[in-house]
């Protein structure tokens, strides 16, 4: 028996039709009501969670399998294996700000505000450069509209957020899109059950 | 606020009855595993200098250590490792003794891990050190003392082999800065070759990317020999996975071993062949190990080494959620419930029951109706009740 945590939303919808097109009896989620346990086949669980959560269940071993976003992966943590670029989901993380304004003009200690405080932090720490996080979990674009922050770091897909809002992107930190990742325990115990599952999914992804 | 005085530590634990026999009991298995392997055991102080843990390659980063000030005001750690510590006293106060020296141990190692991850701050540690030894041979003792080990626990499981001399060859062919050879390796130890192929315009990239799938049965050796081509530094750590493989093989143990010739975490504190140990339903490796030949070296004493640590913690979470109980090896048990002025005639009841193999208790309760109720709630086999003369008998189970 394998597990897989899957991550609700926008990847559960395409990572669904992955599955069908590998022959897999997905009826139990599309038909799920309120049960959070589900399975498609004999062999296979499948658990709805928040995208975090995905890689808790992971890097616990209660899950074998995840899906998830590689901006939740970049942002929490990276104790387990990741296999597969799922081919979907795909933006970027860029830092933005206010358009016009050049983000490091003068001396004063820069103030980012992000839901991907991890990500931020590493992103600027990596180059030298000390700035203070600022947690935001709603609609970050405000930050530096209502002049709590000098920047924000967010994913960007559109970029049409932004521009709404007289905001521009100053920066690429990182392209992402939905991964596949396994626990380092269960890959070595239940490799032939985890392979197969990988082998008939990766012949389905878009190129 | 809640009261920090009625509650322990993030990441601590009281470890009660069961949980707490469990441990010790599968301490006490491991112990008996190594003393037949000729592995003498030490323990070494809950607190060191920071220092001590404080080199290059060291691979636990300060931020997960326990610190605090000694009297001078210098800089001490909650140990947060075993190995490190042992190497110290090898070099050390066992510099002048014949090599090898086989040290084991069990202790507590301290580490903080990020809050809310659902991991221990406390975890008990045992393992073997095997001081003084290259080459194959020790290697192989060191790794079937692992096996012999985890299955003296009971579980089912796989123990898998590498080599970090595979990794490190082929990546010296490539032209990198530090920075970017770090990105790799993080890669590679995170099986990510989807992120390595972005890496992209570096020529030799391709070959690395096949580095993380060199994992499985020994099938992976041709795989692994095309891929090292003619790059004689991984051709000779893939040489030396196949003899361990091989000899393992031979022992007996075909079945218990598996190949990942992508372990590359802790690169710089191993320098040879490396090993890990999963149990069926543990989420991480149990045991890890390998060969650190410049450990003792940082101590003043270069000489070379090979060991591993068993996560005893993670064990006994996982054979106690898989409903695995110590201690019930079929012993008998009783309780003696008699009035004060009977405790003579008890006593000499007990020594009857002992020297039949149970093991009694006299009743600290005034009544026969407290003790039974005490007996029955912690599932005590026989309840013998002494009035003078008389010693009556009732079956509690």
């Amino acid at each position: 028996m394998i597990r897989i945590a899957l991550t609700k939303g926008r990847i559960e919808e395409k990572t669904l039709g992955i599955l069908e097109r590998a022959g897999y009896d997905c009826s139990d989620i599309r038909n799920k009501g309120r049960k959070l346990l589900l399975s498609i086949g004999d062999d296979i669980e499948v658990v709805l969670s928040k995208s975090a959560d995905v890689i808790t269940y992971i890097e616990h071993g209660v899950c074998d399998i995840g899906i998830v976003g590689e901006d939740t992966i970049m942002e929490h943590g990276k104790t387990f294996y990741e296999l597969l670029d799922l081919g979907f989901g795909k933006c970027r993380f860029a830092l933005a700000g206010i358009k016009g304004k050049n983000f490091y003009d003068g001396y004063s200690h820069k103030v980012i505000a992000s839901k991907y405080p991890t990500v931020t932090k590493n992103y600027f720490n990596s180059r030298g450069i000390d700035v203070e996080v600022v947690k935001i979990e709603g609609s970050v674009e405000l930050a530096p509209l209502l002049g709590l922050a000098d920047a924000i770091v967010d994913i960007v897909e559109t970029g049409s957020t932004l521009k709404e809002n007289g905001l521009e992107v100053y920066e690429e930190i990182a392209n992402v899109s939905a991964r596949l990742i396994v626990n380092v325990a269960s890959i070595k115990l239940k490799r032939a059950e985890i392979s197969e599952f990988i082998d008939r999914i990766s012949a389905q992804i878009e190129k | 606020m809640y009261k920090l005085k009625i509650n322990i530590p993030d990441g601590m634990r009281d470890m009660i009855y069961d949980e707490a026999v469990l441990e010790s009991e599968i301490t006490e298995k491991l112990e008996s595993v190594y003393k037949n392997e000729g592995f003498a055991k030490v323990t070494t102080p809950i607190l060191e200098y920071y220092d001590a843990f404080n080199f290059v390659g060291q691979p636990l980063p300060q931020e997960n250590m326990y610190k605090l000030t000694d009297n001078a005001g210098r800089l001490l750690v909650l140990r947060p490792d075993c190995t490190t510590p042992i190497a110290r006293v090898a070099a050390t106060k066992l510099k002048d003794m014949p090599l090898p020296i086989k040290l084991s141990y069990s202790q507590n190692v301290y580490r903080i891990n990020l809050g809310y991850s659902g991991k221990r701050n406390e975890i008990m540690q045992s393992g073997v050190e095997l001081i003084g030894l290259d080459g194959i041979k020790s290697d192989i003792i060191c790794i079937t003392t692992a096996i012999k080990a985890l299955e003296a626990l009971g579980a089912d499981f796989k123990i898998e082999i590498g080599h970090v001399e595979f990794y490190n060859s082929l990546i010296a062919e490539l032209d990198m800065t530090d920075e970017e050879r770090a990105i790799v390796r993080d890669y590679v130890d995170n099986k990510n070759a989807v992120s390595l192929g972005f890496i992209g315009d570096n020529a030799g990239i391709e070959r690395i990317m096949q580095i993380p799938l060199l994992f499985g049965g020994k099938e992976v050796f041709d795989r692994a020999a095309k891929i090292a081509g003619n790059n004689t530094g991984a051709l000779g750590a893939l040489e030396k996975v196949k003899r361990t493989y091989a000899l393992l093989e031979g022992a007996g143990y075909g079945d218990r071993v598996l190949i990942d010739l992508g372990i590359v975490h802790k690169l710089d504190y191993y320098t040879g062949i490396v090993f890990r140990g999963f149990i069926e339903g543990a989420g991480e490796p149990v045991l890890s190990g390998g060969r650190y030949d410049n450990l003792v070296g940082n101590f003043g004493f270069d000489v070379p080494s090979v060991g591993f640590a068993i996560n005893v913690g993670a064990v006994s979470d996982t054979l106690y959620k898989s409903g695995y109980r110590a201690g019930d090896c079929g012993v008998k048990t009783a309780v003696i419930y008699c009035e004060s002025e009977d405790i003579a005639a008890a006593y000499a009841k007990r020594r009857e029951l002992c020297a039949a193999g149970y093991s009694v208790e006299l009743s600290c309760f005034d009544t026969v109706a407290e003790t039974r109720i005490n007996a029955v709630g912690r599932g005590i086999d026989t309840m013998f009740i002494i009035d003078g003369d008389k010693c009556e008998s009732e079956d509690l189970k």
